[in-house]
């Protein structure tokens, strides 16, 4: 059974259609990639997927593990494994990072029928983590997000979906406005939690990720659709001409 | 005629007998607008304490003298006419003295068509059934008893009628001066602004005092805005050292509208603008500026109350005051959000400079908010000049008092910088600077 | 701060209904309903009186007798029948007790019941070891029990009831009782003044830091009653005390008035931290019951260098109507506000402070944070003054109001006066509701709608909650929670 199937979505927002018909399959284990030129539906995608409102479904489903995701609330997929690293991740002034993760990972824990883990286990565990992928915890005591650069805001995210260990990883353009060293951090969090069992969706607007992170499938998303889909080197193809053919097609 | 506390005002009692049964008593809707205005002011009396808009400004000194309307118009000069904000721009101007139109001064002729100018007198006279449908219809009476009153007295004023898609060319100067008189003179003028769907207007509005014996102006402006409509509007208030100037300012703005409101108040004994919108279209944007200045021992009042009834308005507040001798600021300024009107996005500043130690300051913003959905902030500072800011400059070798003048300069500039005509900018600029020069005077002096 | 943050951060996030409206069956000792001159004689009289405080009592009533209350405030409620309500109930305990053994155990069960935070609960049951927390307990009128008694006689603090302060201590009492709050000062503390029956009594003498922390607990408990508790606190030069108050009510379908007085004085070098968490029983969902919680609390910083913090998380009541304030009249004295009120269903606030800057130097800082929801309405109202001597004084003022859902209200009427170029003002002022990327990224993370709210509303008292003793802020960030439930989705 695939992880995810996304069938035939269309989307619109403020009756304006921004997904016209998109098709994508991952597997258990498959990283896969999309690119496209901005304003292609990159970032309404991941958000369908997580279930932000604002946005109308007017045709299509999507089935992840069996069942139809697009009937959960966003804490429900969540809990059920779904994890979106945001391309903007939100300030929560007065929320300190631990006890929000805490509360986070034990809501999940409890739904996969495991028990809570109390505060000292809890901190054992998160620093294990950022240990492994090298990420300073100690961002964590502040609150959440609230003062950091944009590095250091994607870091967090992926330090989060360490410790919340998702099966489904859609990852917003994390790539975006970081350095070769964070980018470098970023990607090594990525690898790192590739895993037979957990599918990734990564959506990124430029190639050089990908040098890090390689995915099994690129697919080209232009107009609200798949337009294109291929290997590794579709993605370095894209590098050097450019998302010109599909905006041509766009046209 | 006494009013709820049993006080007698001589000047009501005047007005029951020469006005309520003087002009217009012939139109049955304008006897009874009258007749309301009357019976609530009776009931209601002069503003006091317990009224909580009027908690710091007293009119207790109305009571004392014995003020009656201007029975002639004396002599007005050029000079006197230059005393307004307009800069040198070419205007159609309207002019009152002592509370009466005088035509012989007015500049009214090549209107654009679809506009129309008048003396309320004479409107009343001829389009009676256009003033009907506007006069006191966008006022709310009851809750403003300085309002009533001007309404019991509704005879002397101004009207300005503005089709839809009318574009105005040049900008309405409207100057209202005073000039010495026999006896303490009252005025009662009323202004009626409308402009239709997409029209576009400017009004200048100087008030200006050549006396210094006590008058009284009692100003009730009443403005309509259509859809998608826009009036700038610039009022000046520099009335005699004396005079007691209480204006009301009732607004209301349809879709899409736009109101720029910049006031400059310095002058009266007591002078008092309170200014209040009502936003009842969808996208509306409403914008209420100003300055006030305040020395020897006056009080100036500010009252702005912004009513957000429709979705997607917007409002901005933005006051600066600048305090010298025992003057006493007060600005009250309100966002109300009314149930529904969400999408708000309100916005208000109120900011203070005391440059004496006898100076008082007196601030009141407030949001009332019953919807969810919205963006609203007040913001009120007050205080002296910056210390550091104030050392660096005489550290460059500015002179105490010359560094005082710039950074009160600096801190008003902030406001008058949103004057989008350059001439109008020029004049209150000069105006402030007039001011300034006094205060260096008066400093030197002493 | 890392301390703090780890025992809020240790607390659930847990919510159920208001777990207080329980009644306690004890036998009480009950005046006839009503109020008259005779009702102040017995209240006098049962508690054995001296005369001058019976004397100040009458005045109090007559002065009330012609007084208005007061209609500014932003709240509507039926006027009060003041002759409809029970102005003195006492458990009957027979002679006071010496210890806690000999409380009614019944008593002791309803403290177990409150849910009083875990420390203050080990020293009402005398656990060995247990941190010490002095407690005063207020059952309905009465103070039932005050514990560490003993210990903080040693330092040469007083801690007992006003009933006992007026015997053992009249000096004390006679020459401070009234002289923050006059009883003539407005309708509920002239009300107050007149048939006040118990509350706390605090004294800390020259140079002493209180060496614990020392707390009331106050419980309306019979129907019908009025509760009017009495505190007065003085701390004298050179010294430092932490004082919490904590109520609960039960749950009745008919409103119950609470007017309670709190007076502090803090003299030269003195500090006073005030801290109260309220809760008491808020009506049903449907705006049947609950308090009228009309209170006066003002603390006055007499000597220089002196300095009042009032905490308050208001959660409770069915109508709150108070202004903890400040009169900054020793020259440098510091007055502080830090408020979270929480209006859900259709409770209605109006609180906020008054700080009065007389002496030079004076500094004041307001944090407010208000939250409204469901049908309710809420208004921070706060006066600054400047004074005409209060050189150099400053002032800090932040009100920010979050709105959640379209029909409750949220209002901010600041009064700012200032009479002194050399003073500085600023004040700040925010209404929004709860910004939907926050609560779309908890969500994300795994997080209820309620849960994410009661973060993100966390969140947003934090700055008072840290200004709570660490039990309290657990206990109040629990209540956050509790206190919005059902207002989302």
């Amino acid at each position: 059974m695939a992880l995810l199937e996304i069938r035939n979505l269309h989307v619109t927002v403020e009756n304006k259609p921004i997904l016209n018909g998109v098709n994508l399959k991952i597997e258990p284990g498959e990283i896969h990639a999309i690119m496209g030129p901005n304003g292609s539906g990159k970032s309404t995608l991941s958000y369908i997927l997580s279930g932000r409102e604002g946005y109308k479904i007017t045709d299509g489903e999507v089935i992840y593990n069996g069942i139809d995701l697009l009937e959960l609330e966003p804490d429900q997929r969540a809990r059920e494994g779904v994890f979106l690293a945001f391309q903007y991740p939100v300030e929560i002034p007065g929320v300190v990072g631990l006890t929000f993760l805490k509360t986070a990972l034990n809501a999940i824990r409890v739904h996969r029928g495991e028990n809570e883990l109390d505060a000292m286990d809890f901190l054992k565990f998160v620093r294990e983590k950022a240990q492994s992928l090298e990420i300073d915890d100690e961002m964590l005591k502040r609150f959440v997000n609230e003062g950091f650069s944009g590095g250091e805001k994607k870091r967090m995210e992926i330090l989060q979906m360490a410790i919340l260990q998702p099966k489904l990883a859609i990852l917003d353009e994390t790539d975006s406005g970081l350095d070769i060293d964070a980018l470098q951090v970023v990607s090594k969090g990525i690898n790192a939690l590739r895993d037979a069992n957990r599918g990734m969706l990564l959506i990124t607007h430029y190639q050089r990720l990908l040098n890090y992170v390689h995915p099994d499938k690129v697919h080209v998303l232009a107009n609200g659709r798949i337009a294109k889909s291929g290997d590794g080197a579709l993605a370095q193809e894209l590098e050097e001409k450019g998302y010109a053919e599909f905006n041509a097609f766009v046209e | 005629m006494p009013d709820g506390a049993g006080r007698s005002f001589t000047f009501l009692e005047q007005a029951a007998r020469d006005d309520l049964i003087g002009l217009g008593s012939q139109l049955k809707w304008l006897r009874e607008l009258k007749e309301s205005g009357a019976s609530i002011f009776k009931e209601r009396g002069l503003p006091n304490r317990s009224d909580e808009y009027w908690r710091y400004t007293q009119l207790n000194k109305l009571i004392e003298i014995d003020f009656q309307l201007s029975k002639e118009s004396p002599f007005v000069g050029s000079k006197q006419l230059s005393q307004g904000v307009s800069g040198g721009l070419s205007t159609y101007r309207i002019v009152l003295v002592n509370g009466c139109l005088r035509k012989d001064l007015c500049s009214i002729e090549n209107l654009p068509k679809g506009v129309l100018i008048a003396g309320l007198n004479a409107a009343i006279s001829s389009v009676p059934s256009r003033l009907e449908k506007k006069l006191g219809k966008n006022i709310d009476l009851e809750n403003m008893p300085m309002a009533a009153l001007n309404t019991a007295f509704l005879k002397e004023g101004v009207i300005i009628l503005v089709d839809n898609d009318i574009v105005i060319d040049k900008p309405i100067e409207l100057i209202s001066i005073t000039m010495p008189n026999k006896y303490p003179t009252m005025s009662q003028p009323r202004f009626l602004i409308d402009l239709g769907e997409n029209a576009k207007a400017t009004l200048i509005e100087s008030h200006i005092g050549n006396t210094e014996i006590p008058y009284f102006n009692n100003v009730v402006s009443e403005v309509t805005i259509g859809e998608g409509a826009g009036l700038d509007h610039y009022k000046l208030q520099e009335e005699g050292l004396a005079a007691v100037h209480i204006s009301t300012i009732a607004l209301r703005l349809q879709r899409q509208s736009l109101y720029r409101g910049f006031i400059l108040q310095s002058g009266g004994l007591i002078g008092r603008t309170e200014a209040s919108a009502v936003l009842d279209g969808s996208e509306s944007d409403c914008r209420f500026d100003g300055v006030y200045l305040g020395s020897r021992n006056q009080l100036l009042d500010t009252t702005t109350s912004i009513k957000h009834v429709a979705t997607n308005c917007k409002s901005r507040q933005v006051f600066k005051g600048v305090l010298d001798g025992s003057a006493h600021g007060v600005f009250q300024g309100k966002t109300h959000v009314t149930i529904g009107a969400q999408k708000t996005d309100g916005y208000q500043l109120s900011r203070a400079l005391m440059l004496s130690p006898d100076a008082e300051i007196t601030t009141k913003p407030e949001l009332e908010i019953y919807a969810d959905d919205v963006k609203c902030s007040h913001g009120a500072t007050s205080g002296d000049l910056d210390a550091d800011s104030l050392f660096y400059l005489k550290s460059r070798g500015l002179s105490p008092d010359v560094a005082r003048r710039v950074l009160v300069e600096a801190f008003l500039n902030e406001s008058l910088s949103e004057i989008k005509l350059n001439e109008i900018f020029e004049g209150f600029t000069n105006h402030v600077r007039g001011w300034l020069n006094s205060k260096t005077k008066q400093s030197a002096v002493g | 701060m890392s301390n703090h943050i780890d025992a809020i951060e240790k607390s659930e996030l847990v919510g159920d209904q208001y777990k207080y409206g329980f009644v306690t069956d004890i036998e009480v000792d009950l005046a006839p309903k009503g109020l008259n001159e005779d009702i102040v004689k017995l209240i006098s009289h049962k508690k054995d009186e001296p005369g001058w405080m019976l004397e100040w009592r009458l005045k109090a009533y007559r002065h009330w007798l012609n007084m208005k209350p007061p209609q500014w405030q932003k709240v509507s409620f039926e006027p009060i029948d003041y002759q409809d309500s029970y102005y003195y109930a006492a458990p009957k305990v027979g002679d006071k007790p010496k210890s806690l053994d000999e409380v009614d155990p019944t008593l002791i069960e309803t403290y177990n019941k409150l849910g009083i935070p875990l420390r203050e609960q080990e020293v009402l049951a005398g656990v060995e070891g247990a941190p010490a927390v002095a407690v005063d307990a207020v059952f309905d009128s009465v103070s039932v029990a005050t514990t560490y008694k003993a210990k903080l006689e040693e330092v040469g603090v007083i801690f007992c009831s006003i009933s006992e302060a007026i015997h053992t201590y009249p000096e004390l009492v006679k020459s401070y009782l009234g002289s923050v709050v006059p009883y003539g000062d407005n309708y509920f503390s002239a009300l107050n003044s007149a048939v006040f029956t118990d509350g706390s009594f605090v004294y800390i003498p020259k140079g002493t830091r209180c060496p614990m922390e020392l707390s009331t607990y106050f419980r309306i408990n019979q129907e019908n009653t009025g509760q009017f508790e009495r505190t007065l606190i003085v701390a004298d030069e050179d010294t430092h005390v932490s004082y919490l108050e904590g109520c609960t009510a039960p749950m009745r379908d008919e409103h119950q008035l609470h007017a309670a007085v709190v007076e502090l004085i803090a003299l030269e070098n003195a500090e006073i931290k005030y801290s109260t968490v309220q809760n008491w029983y808020p009506g049903d969902s449907e705006g049947k019951g609950g308090i009228y919680n009309f209170v006066t609390k003002r603390g006055a910083c007499r000597g220089d260098n002196s300095k009042i913090s009032w905490t308050q998380v208001e959660t409770g009541s069915a109508i709150t109507w108070k202004y903890p304030s400040c009169i900054l009249q020793g020259d440098n004295s510091v007055g502080e506000f830090y408020s979270i009120a929480i209006t859900n269903n259709y409770q209605q606030a109006d609180t906020g402070t008054k700080m009065i800057h007389i002496g030079e130097n004076t500094k004041s800082r307001i944090i407010s944070k208000g939250i409204s929801a469901g049908h309710a309405d809420q208004t921070y109202r706060g006066l600054v003054r400047m004074q005409k001597k209060a050189e150099k004084a400053r002032n800090y003022t932040q009100c920010d109001s979050l709105l959640i859902g379209d029909q409750c209200g949220a209002h901010t009427v600041p009064y700012i006066e200032s009479k002194n170029p050399t003073a500085q003002v600023e004040h700040e002022a925010t209404t929004s509701r709860i910004n939907e990327d926050q609560l779309f990224y908890c969500r994300q993370r795994g997080l209820t709608d309620e849960e994410a709210v009661s973060l993100i509303v966390n969140g947003f008292c934090r700055e008072v909650l840290q200004t709570l003793p660490m039990e309290f802020a657990v206990e109040a960030q629990k209540l956050v929670g509790i206190s919005l439930e059902g207002s989302v989705g």
